[in-house]
């Protein structure tokens, strides 16, 4: 998975692209946990996501618990119908913030 | 260093000639050498002959003059000494005959008796018969005829050498002589009963005596005897002088006769006077019939009666020559007879003694001939090393000359293909200078003008060549183009068992006009075609391109195939100026059912093989496409049974041609397909190809071949699963991926949706994540994936043995929860039961087994 991340100020861009899946899901953990130290609000886009595995479903639970944890906010946008269904089936569009 | 091979022949050339007639001179000049020794050799033999024969008479001649002179010469010097001895015998006779005469005036003449104190002296001598006691009574006697003293003195003074002694006998009985042999036993001696008196007083004139051996001397003599007479004229005695045979043999006549000749004297009994050969001849013993004076021998010799002829003819007194054979070999015989004796003087000598000379000359003349050979022979040597050295000579200044003049006639040569060297190493501009005025002057001047225009066309060519390779390129990317226009993976479908298809184009050209496709038209139709575009090349190509576009489109519109045709041949129709055409079968195949519906139009019908025999698919023919407007195409169906073929193809193999332009046809080509029986339908193309390869022995491909194989199998048995795929790994997080593009292989070959493909893989992903993380932990195992698909259902089956887990029996995450609530597992196996269909679990045979179904 290929992650490109920049900041304004208190505001951190993740654009994602690729699988996230149990292989790839760390490697969106381990620069997405420590964003939260930081900023106020981290962004991730999805447009170039087409497939998430219940592992990517916890990075994204544990950094909406972090958010929430430390007062910030998490947004997803340019999230495809199919992933839009995942979250659906698993109850994470009533947890996620999705633009 | 590398010589020229023209030189090298120029060479041999000149030299072979050189040395054929070098060679031939020489061996005409030996051949004259070698004539001239043997004529020579010859020569001196004849000349040898004729010299032999040519000496021997003239020798014989010879002999015969010189022995003849020699005979007569001797005979007479004996003639005339025995007649001046004769002469002188008769003298002392008349002297004495006038003693007695003068008796009374004579002083007695006393004369000593014969003693030993003289002996070797020329002195008288007295003998008597009774010696001295005689003396009284012949004393007076005696002293008278003592005066004949100085008679015989003075003849003794110049006495010859033949001359012994001189002497005279008296009847009375005394004897006085004179001579160097005075004895004292001789004063007693008879002279009365000697040979020589009694010869004398018989005869009554001159008397010679035979041989006798002198009774003082002991030689052997002959005597002149002659009697004399008293006052009365009666006989009173003889007087006589001796000649020593010795001395005439060695002084007169045997001189001067050659080594092995000899001479003798014969009387006219043929008794031999004198001879050095007296007592002993060759060839006889000697005679031994007595001794002194008694050896009278003959002549005559046993057993040669040539020789005793011409004895008979010397007895006779001739004189003459004669040449006789004798047992010792050929003899000259001259003789000549003494006239005053009546005897002959004979002279013999070998002929071989002669002969001789010719034979030395003979040999003197062999000698010089072969002198001559060998002064010729070392002629001929000399003229050989002669030769050898003008030989040796020639060949050097040969070599010498030949190589200057092939230098001269090479060197241009050598210009002219070092000019070819560089002309094909590519330097055109070379040009060749040759000034020898010769057909050499004039090929340089070709090869100039030959660079020049090999330059020219090299030159165009270059420019033809980078046009055609321009061609060349976009031709190869159009026949890319084409042939990815084709559909070109096999097996095109691989999840669909129903039947089996391979289709191939061999192009005669770079593009070609045929083409092939096949698609489904829906879900259970198979679409099949095969179509020939009229012309070859690009033209071809191109109107091929919207032919089958526009077929494929308009089949996929759900139209039956001979309404998709008349719509396609319409359209064609419309804009086709070129005026060109297509030829095309097309069949519809239900794949559940094995119905094949088909159309033609105006295509070659294909090949049926079924149960075992193959035959075409005839149907009424429609019209070709693109060339007349018309909507009217027939269509026909057969019902296909599992393992039924079906061979579509272009006339590019019922056309296909051998060098005696031959067509293939229908007969070679059903033949072909009745003798390949199940095999591969890519076999089967490659088969037909062969056979048509086969068939054209080497003669070019003319059209396009197009060949497309379907084999009917129909839909898989009930409980049979033909489809079922396995993957068997160890089951963790690496091998992850491998396990999802298993899967993702497999559901693209089962046609299946995005949407649901990206729904399985979660499902594979989530089991197989869980299998990894919990199944052996904390070691490793397999897990072992199968997918089948069937009836438009996938089933996907996990199998590992590991510790007997039921994901099922896990309770499900509230979803409602907030995200404080919210538990961070068992996501993952509540959005597999979500997202497939069925899921079920079993534990059979210490194996965990996990069941997902889904609905395609």
């Amino acid at each position: 998975m290929k992650i490109v991340k920049s900041q304004d100020g208190t505001k951190v861009f993740f654009a994602l692209d690729g699988r996230l899946d149990t292989v790839t899901a760390p490697e969106l953990q381990n620069v997405l946990i420590p964003a939260f130290d930081d900023a106020k609000s981290v962004t991730l886009d999805f447009v170039g996501v087409a497939y998430v595995s219940s592992a990517g479903l916890r990075v994204l639970l544990l950094g909406e618990k972090t958010a929430k944890s430390k007062n910030c906010s998490m947004i997803l946008i340019n999230v495809s119908q199919e992933i839009k269904d995942i979250f659906e089936m698993t109850g994470f569009s009533d947890i996620l913030k999705i633009a | 260093m590398k010589k020229s091979s023209i030189k090298r022949k120029f060479l041999f050339i000149v030299l072979g000639m050189s040395l054929v007639s070098l060679t031939t001179f020489c061996a005409v000049a030996f051949r004259g050498s070698f004539t001239m020794r043997s004529k020579v050799q010859q020569l001196s033999a004849r000349l040898g002959e004729f010299a032999i024969s040519n000496s021997n008479l003239f020798l014989e001649q010879e002999a015969h003059d010189k022995l003849m002179t020699k005979a007569k010469s001797r005979s007479k010097i004996i003639d005339e000494r025995l007649t001046a001895i004769e002469k002188d015998v008769l003298y002392f006779s008349r002297y004495i005959a006038k003693l007695y005469q003068k008796a009374d005036r004579m002083p007695p003449m006393p004369i000593q008796f014969s003693t030993s104190d003289n002996y070797g002296k020329l002195a008288m001598q007295l003998r008597s018969a009774n010696g001295k006691e005689d003396y009284p009574r012949i004393r007076q006697e005696a002293h008278l005829l003592g005066n004949i003293t100085t008679a015989f003195e003075s003849n003794g003074d110049d006495m010859e050498v033949l001359t012994v002694s001189l002497f005279l006998g008296t009847e009375s009985g005394f004897m006085i002589v004179y001579g160097p042999f005075s004895s004292d036993q001789h004063q007693k001696f008879d002279p009365r009963d000697r040979p020589w008196y009694t010869g004398a007083k018989e005869a009554g004139e001159s008397f010679w005596t035979a041989p006798y051996e002198d009774a003082a001397s002991g030689k052997l003599v002959i005597t002149c005897a002659h009697p004399f007479y008293g006052v009365d004229g009666e006989f009173k005695g003889v007087v006589g002088i001796d000649v020593v045979i010795d001395d005439l043999n060695s002084e007169i006549v045997d001189i001067d006769v050659g080594r092995h000749g000899y001479a003798f004297i014969i009387d006219s009994e043929q008794t031999l006077i004198s001879s050095r050969e007296f007592i002993k001849r060759e060839g006889e013993n000697e005679d031994d019939n007595g001794n002194g004076a008694n050896k009278r021998r003959s002549a005559y010799w046993k057993g040669n009666p040539e020789y005793n002829e011409t004895l008979k003819k010397v007895a006779a007194g001739e004189t003459g020559f004669e040449k006789v054979n004798t047992q010792m070999g050929e003899k000259f015989i001259a003789y000549s007879q003494i006239p005053a004796t009546g005897w002959s003087v004979v002279i013999v000598q070998p002929v071989s003694e002669i002969m001789e000379l010719v034979t030395e000359n003979s040999a003197a003349i062999e000698e010089m001939t072969q002198e001559t050979l060998s002064v010729i022979n070392s002629m001929i040597r000399v003229m050989l090393i002669n030769f050898m050295f003008v030989l040796i000579l020639a060949i050097v200044v040969i070599i010498y000359l030949a190589e200057k003049m092939s230098d001269k006639i090479i060197k241009p040569i050598l210009t002219l293909e070092k000019c070819f060297e560089r002309i094909a190493s590519g330097e055109l501009d070379t040009r060749v200078e040759i000034k020898t005025g010769d057909e050499i002057e004039r090929l340089g001047g070709s090869v100039n003008s030959m660079a020049q225009k090999l330059k020219e066309y090299i030159e165009n060519l270059q420019q033809v060549t980078a046009e055609k390779e321009r061609i060349d390129v976009e031709l190869n990317v159009a026949t890319k183009i084409q042939a990815n226009m084709l559909p070109s993976v096999f097996p095109p479908f691989p999840h669909h068992t129903e039947f089996d298809i391979y289709a191939a184009m061999l192009p005669a050209r770079e593009v070609g006009g045929d083409f092939y496709d096949f698609f489904f038209v829906d879900k259970n139709t198979l679409a099949i075609l095969v179509a020939d575009v009229s012309g070859k090349g690009v033209p071809a190509a191109l109107f091929m391109v919207i032919a089958k576009t526009l077929i494929r489109n308009t089949a996929l519109s759900g139209k039956r195939p001979e309404v998709v045709f008349g719509t396609v041949n319409n359209m064609l129709y419309e804009n086709n100026d070129a005026g060109m055409f297509v030829t095309a079968f097309m069949g519809y195949l239900n794949i559940k059912t094995g119905k094949f519906t088909y159309t033609n139009a105006g295509h070659t019908p294909p090949i049926l093989r079924s149960g075992g025999c193959s035959k075409l698919l005839k149907m009424r023919p429609g019209l070709i496409l693109a060339a007349f407007e018309s909507k009217l195409y027939d269509q026909d169906e057969i019902m296909l049974q599992r393992g039924d073929e079906l061979f579509l193809y272009t006339d590019g193999i019922t056309e296909a041609m051998n060098k005696e332009k031959t067509l293939f046809g229908n007969e070679r080509m059903l033949e072909a397909a009745n003798n390949n029986p199940d095999v591969p339908l890519k076999d089967l193309t490659l088969l037909m190809k062969h056979e048509i390869d086969k068939f054209a022995e080497g003669a070019e491909q003319s059209d396009d071949i197009t060949m497309l194989a379907l084999r009917y199998i129909g839909p898989p048995a009930a409980g049979e699963n033909d489809t079922m795929e396995k993957l068997s790994v160890e089951a963790s997080l690496e091998n992850l991926e491998t396990a999802l593009d298993f899967i993702a292989k497999n559901l693209e070959a089962a046609n299946c949706q995005p949407k649901q493909r990206n729904q399985i893989t979660i499902a594979i992903e989530e089991i197989f994540v869980n299998i990894a993380h919990y199944a052996y932990h904390p070691g490793v195992g397999e897990v072992t994936i199968s997918v089948s698909t069937e009836e438009g259902e996938i089933t996907i089956e996990f199998e590992d043995c590991g510790k007997p887990y039921n994901p099922l029996e896990k309770e499900d995450p509230d979803i409602t929860e907030g995200v404080e609530e919210r538990e961070m597992g068992g996501l993952g196996i509540f959005m597999v039961k979500n997202l497939m269909d069925a899921i079920e679990y079993r534990r059979n045979e210490n194996k965990n087994l996990l069941t997902l179904r889904k609905k395609l």
